[in-house]
């Protein structure tokens, strides 16, 4: 000491003598930082704020270092768990010499926390509240701990440490104990010690492999806690409490476990639309992994209780409080999820349908395409589903058995896809096609999917079974291949397809229920064409025979392209036209007898009114004075989303220009020419005005006058008498031709084409991104019929899902979505793993379902929380002797066992016959307390306290002991 | 909103020239409401700022494009022009998705046209994304002698609507350019929101429209919207 002085003596500060000397500084300056010695007593802590309440951690990691050892210094405390709750408690002035970690420890209510705990990302046992919390009961505590893999264990260095700390305390009188870690971290064995204002408090520690055979028992404690003590007066009386904690691992018929459909077991009557239909829900190990019992006897008298190893007071069943806490299995496999999972993962698949099924396709190729062919012309025009299947059942056995689906399931999977072919007993597709209720309530109907139970819906659900349970990539490709192929047959039979909503592709669906939709409306116009010709001709042999002629009004919009063009001519004495009749059918305005007589006048041969759908209204051709018709037009055609985005590509590509606007609008123009003819055709003499009138009657600006017929007078809008535009020029293209002679429009034929070959020539990762977003859907949906109202935080991650759903749809491209679709997929499985849970305990705590009391209600939801919960009567209420049972059925179960091998175990430990129902407590946790005078006869008596926790292959006692230190 | 994917994405027709790509985002936008209240004209007053009183009925869908300056941004607008007579409403619905804005006009002389406003919201909300912005729009203003709708009137409905109201003549040039920029911005807003919302939407931003993010790719502005 006297050298470093006089080598540096400018700088040395005389009173700072040792490394040793300047570590008990550095410590006293923490102490003085954080104002330890100041710190407030604040009200006695209620039972449960402990472990409810916040932890604050304050960590200082620098200055601290002694012998090259660097030190962290934290400081644990807890939150406020109430405001006002724990005030500072001021204005008791007699209490000032008292020192909050003292009361703390002699705290009933701190007794027993449940800690919880769990595995960090590093592998570490991370736990809550820290251990000290527990065994002390303290709220307010700081521990030093040496950096890194730094090891305090040598008996020297400990003893130097804690005389250093007991400096700094002394000096400092900090009543907030610090504590030294000794060993390492995951001992967490640990030393201390604080300034209790005339006591000194010390915090030991002993810490054992193996319960040595004195301390096995609480009377052996008992000595224990006596000698340490060692009061020269003899011992006021010891409280107790006691807790023993037994675990079931073993759920025996409580288990709760979903396995998937099995689909060969089914086989047979019954296999098909329940199963098919449905996604599988619910984990296939249980969920709940263990329950952890804790039977408490708080404050016991120790001369009341006999503990041994013949007989025990501790017996749980009679213990006064019970409390239990379950620990989940740590991700478990859940059904939904993985059939979701498993779908991603094909969406990802880089095989080709060739590579798959490839034999299959070849080998149907050459049969297929010779049997639809004579078919078409032998068999009945609507065949059932059974002729389809033939050619699967003809097909070589050696190809089916290749890991593919086999043909039954495959006639199940294709019999629930399309039930029209069925003979019945297949669930039908709904009527209507609407979103019910809980999808509505949750904007579920805004996502770019399907209607449930639709085609596309099923062949999701059907796909996703294929490809999880019957068969994966290939049998996925197999289905596909045997959709693709049903859907050509129906092209080419002309039979609608089932389960695909009516109308043209709707936009707001999703791109593979549009091309069905589109296929739908081939297959419409188709079959109407083919009427209409067959009518024709059917009309025309009467004609031939000389049979009076039968007008064949049309009936309504849908068979506007059959309408069969009337003959002007009067059917009968009554004079009304067939165009009239049309009008009248079509409830545009009655029909006026002579209408007819008057057009056979003014009409010559080659210019006979065709096309007509109904007078509009009581318009006359400003020219003629005709009635003004309404033509029979070409529908619309209809696109698929793609296609419109193609169109809008191509008149992007136009660019932007004058030029470039009219020749879109030229392009543009192609139905309103064939509106024009249409109107040409069935109001011969008509003008431009005429079908303006009609067609944008906004552009007809009427004046003031009547004309000939009665009508008022008016001329063209100033932009349609514009010289050269497009409707002008177009008007005088026209030609009288109807719409049944008009080009087509819409070539049903080429369409049809392109979408069959749309669907036959995705892989298997683009038909997976075809039915995914469906899928997540009906995957959603399924969470949604599982969601329970006891789990609150259920239906806002799912409506979280849903948003993020939506708007992937929107931005429809799947496969650059993938990631995401893969977070949802974690999000589910979440879910399911929650709601699996609660139907796991739910299944354990009242298993016959029905009617559950509020008290099981609320147990069961608390429990959900992973929290410790008290169990209402303890053992002697229902819920306990649920508890009961589980436990004597699993200790049944284990005696069996144990029966077979008992001559290997001869040798128990702590074998209690007095338990028979309850295994050997995992834990027995004893804590005793008393007041002594010590260390003398005239010393106050202060508070003494020893917890001893007790597991099979640990054993522990913290003990805080005090000592009078003014009148030792 | 929507990046060049479904028929773009790798489809050589959609690689743009040089000049074109000189923006930062692209907004899709509709102007949809009755036959004749002005919706052509209104266009041609934003994108070329000419008016004549008469222009051709338009046939079907044309479009115009602008490119604006918002948030140091280029936004390129693709403003597509409808025709509003019946006969065209499936060819014109067809374009409503992926329309981040829509404009929809009445002509205040026409007591029709703004009765149909109710429809044509219909419309938006059947065939549109449900984050589609809307502002209503009362058009030719400067026709006060035949005013049949005031400004009340179209006021309330837009609050009804829960949109945004103006009155504009395209022949004087009244609020035209106010109205696309509005809607310009409430997009914009919206989209931040939905960001800002949604820390996933955040991760893809990079690819799709932050109007935060500078561009990675050339081809990175060009949100097919």
């Amino acid at each position: 000491m006297s050298e470093d002085v006089e080598n540096d003596f400018h700088h040395v500060d005389f009173t700072v003598a040792s490394i040793w000397e300047s570590f008990i500084k550095s410590l006293e300056e923490v102490i003085f930082e954080w104002k330890l010695p100041q710190s407030k007593r604040v009200s006695p802590l209620k039972r449960g704020d402990i472990e409810k309440a916040v932890w604050d951690k304050k960590t200082k990691k620098e200055k601290l270092s002694f012998a090259e050892v660097n030190f962290t210094i934290t400081r644990y405390i807890l939150k406020d768990p109430g405001a006002g709750v724990t005030s500072p408690l001021e204005d008791e002035t007699g209490d000032e010499d008292k020192v909050q970690a003292l009361e703390d420890i002699m705290c009933f209510e701190n007794d027993f926390l449940p800690q919880k705990m769990w595995l960090s990302s590093m592998g570490n046992v991370g736990q809550h509240p820290h251990p000290l919390a527990v065994w002390y009961g303290l709220r307010d505590f700081v521990i030093i701990a040496p950096n890194h893999d730094a090891v305090i264990s040598s008996e020297t260095r400990v003893k130097l440490l804690l005389s250093s700390l007991y400096i700094a305390v002394n000096n400092t009188n900090c009543s907030v104990p610090i504590f030294i870690q000794i060993h390492r971290a995951s001992d967490q064995f640990y030393m201390g010690v604080c300034d209790g204002k005339e006591v000194r408090v010390d915090f030991e520690m002993v810490y054992l492999k193996r319960a040595p055979q004195h301390c096995r028992y609480l009377p052996g404690l008992l000595d224990v806690f006596k000698t340490k003590i060692a009061s020269p007066i003899s011992l006021e009386q010891i409280l107790l409490s006691v807790q023993f904690t037994y675990i079931l691992r073993d759920w025996t018929s409580y288990k709760w476990t979903q396995q998937p459909p099995d689909f060969e077991f089914l086989q047979g009557e019954t296999i098909g639309v329940t199963e098919l239909g449905r996604l599988p829900f619910g984990a296939t190990s249980d969920p709940v992994s263990e329950l952890y019992l804790y039977a408490t006897w708080p404050k016991l008298v120790d001369s009341a209780v006999t503990d041994g190893e013949s007989y025990s007071d501790f017996e749980p069943s009679k213990a006064p409080h019970w409390s239990v806490q379950v620990r989940m299995a740590d991700q478990p496999a859940c059904l939904l999820s993985d059939y979701f999972e498993e779908f991603l993962q094909l969406c990802h698949c880089k095989r080709n349908m060739k590579d798959l099924i490839g034999d299959l396709m070849e080998c149907d190729s050459s049969g297929i395409d010779i049997s639809t062919s004579l078919s078409a012309i032998t068999e009945p025009r609507v065949p059932t589903l059974s002729q389809v299947l033939k050619r699967n059942k003809t097909r070589p056995k050696a190809v089916v058995r290749d890991g593919a689906i086999s043909h039954e399931h495959l006639m199940h999977m294709l019999y629930f896809l399309f039930p029209d072919a069925a003979d019945g007993g297949v669930k039908p597709y709904p009527e209507t096609w609407g979103n019910s209720e809980e999808t509505k309530q949750l904007e579920m109907g805004n996502m770019k999917t399907v209607p449930v139970d639709s085609l596309v819906w099923r062949l999701s659900i059907v796909m996703s079974h294929v490809l999880s349970t019957l068969g994966a990539v290939r049998a996925a490709a197999q289905l596909w291949y045997e959709f693709c192929g049903e859907m050509l047959f129906r092209w080419d039979k002309g039979i609608l397809i089932p389960g695909v909503p009516p109308g043209f592709p709707d936009h707001r669906t999703c791109l593979l229920n549009q091309k069905l939709q589109m296929l739908n409306c081939c297959i419409e116009r188709r079959l109407n064409r083919e009427t209409l010709a067959r009518k024709t001709s059917v009309e025309l042999e009467k004609l031939s025979s000389g049979v009076s002629r039968i007008s064949v009004p049309c009936k309504n919009s849908d068979d506007e392209d059959e309408f069969f063009d009337c003959s002007a001519e009067p059917t009968g004495g009554e004079g009304g036209g067939g165009g009239e009749e049309a009008a009248a059918a079509a409830g545009a305005g009655p029909s006026r007898p002579g209408g007819g007589a008057r057009r056979k006048q003014k009409h010559s041969l080659w210019n006979q009114p065709v096309g007509r759908l109904y007078k509009y209204g009581n318009l006359r051709l400003l020219k003629t004075g005709e009635h003004l018709y309404v033509p029979v037009t070409q529908d619309p055609s209809p696109k698929t989303e793609d296609q419109i985005l193609e169109d809008v590509d191509v008149m992007v590509h136009l660019g932007t220009d004058a030029h470039a606007a009219e020749l879109r609008a030229r392009i543009m123009s192609a139905s309103l020419l064939s509106d024009m003819e249409s109107f040409k055709a069935a109001n011969p003499g008509a003008i431009l005005e005429d079908f303006i009138r009609w067609y944008s009657p906004r552009d007809w600006i009427e004046e003031e006058g009547i004309d000939e017929y009665g009508q008022k007078k008016g001329s063209l809008s100033p932009r349609m008498q514009i010289r050269g535009n497009v409707w002008v020029d177009v008007w005088e293209a026209a030609k009288p031709v109807p719409a049944r002679r008009q080009k087509r429009l819409f070539d049903d034929t080429r369409e049809a084409e392109k979408v069959l070959h749309f669907l036959k020539t995705q892989s298997p990762a683009q038909m997976a991104q075809l039915l995914l977003p469906t899928l997540l859907h009906a995957c959603l949906v399924r969470l949604m019929e599982e969601e329970r109202a006891e789990l609150p935080d259920v239906m806002p991650t799912i409506q979280h899902i849903v948003k993020q759903a939506v708007r992937l749809g929107q931005q429809g491209n799947t496969a650059q979505d993938l990631p995401r679709y893969e977070d949802l997929s974690k999000e589910m499985t979440s879910v399911e793993e929650v709601i699996a849970q609660f139907k796991s305990l739910e299944h354990k705590f009242s298993p016959s379902g029905g009617e559950q009391s509020p008290e099981l209600q609320a147990f069961l939801s608390h429990l959900m929380q992973n929290t410790q919960v008290d169990v209402p009567e303890g053992p002697r209420g229902p819920i306990g002797m649920k508890i009961r049972c589980m436990f004597a059925e699993a200790q049944k179960v284990a005696q069996m066992l144990s029966e077979y091998d008992l001559a290997d175990s001869s040798e128990e430990t702590w074998n209690s016959p007095f338990a028979t129902n309850f295994p050997q407590p995992h834990k027995r946790h004893f804590i005793m307390r008393t007041h002594a005078k010590r260390p003398s006869t005239y010393s106050i008596a202060c508070p003494q306290r020893l917890s001893a926790i007790l597991q099979k292959d640990s054993f522990r006692l913290a003990g805080c002991f005090t000592q009078d230190i003014t009148f030792q | 909103m929507r990046r060049r994917q479904m028929a773009g994405g790798q489809d050589p027709k959609w690689q743009k020239d040089p000049a074109d790509q000189n923006f930062d985002y692209m907004f899709k936008l509709l102007i949809i409401g009755n036959s004749s209240v002005g919706k052509t004209s209104f266009l041609f007053r934003y994108a070329d700022d000419s008016f004549t009183s008469a222009f051709v009925s338009t046939v079907g869908i044309d479009f115009k494009v602008k490119t604006v300056f918002r948030h140091d941004k280029r936004v390129k607008l693709q403003i597509w022009d409808t025709a509003g007579q019946e006969r065209y409403r499936t060819i014109t619905t067809a374009y409503y998705r992926g329309a981040m804005g829509f404009i929809l006009m009445y002509d205040i002389t026409n007591e029709e046209s703004f009765n149909s406003v109710q429809d044509w919201v219909t419309q938006i909300k059947t065939y549109s994304w449900d984050n589609a912005q809307v502002i209503l729009v009362g058009n030719k203003c400067d026709m006060e002698d035949e005013r049949v709708i005031s400004f009340e009137r179209g006021k309330q409905l837009a609050e009804q609507l829960g949109i945004e109201f103006f009155e504009t003549s395209a022949k004087e040039n009244v609020n035209v350019k106010m109205v696309f920029e509005r809607l310009v911005d409430i997009i914009c807003d919206k989209m931040s929101e939905s960001l800002d919302s949604d820390p996933n939407l955040m991760n893809a931003g990079s690819k799709g429209t932050r109007l935060t993010e500078q561009p990675t790719g050339p081809q990175n502005g060009s949100c097919n919207c």
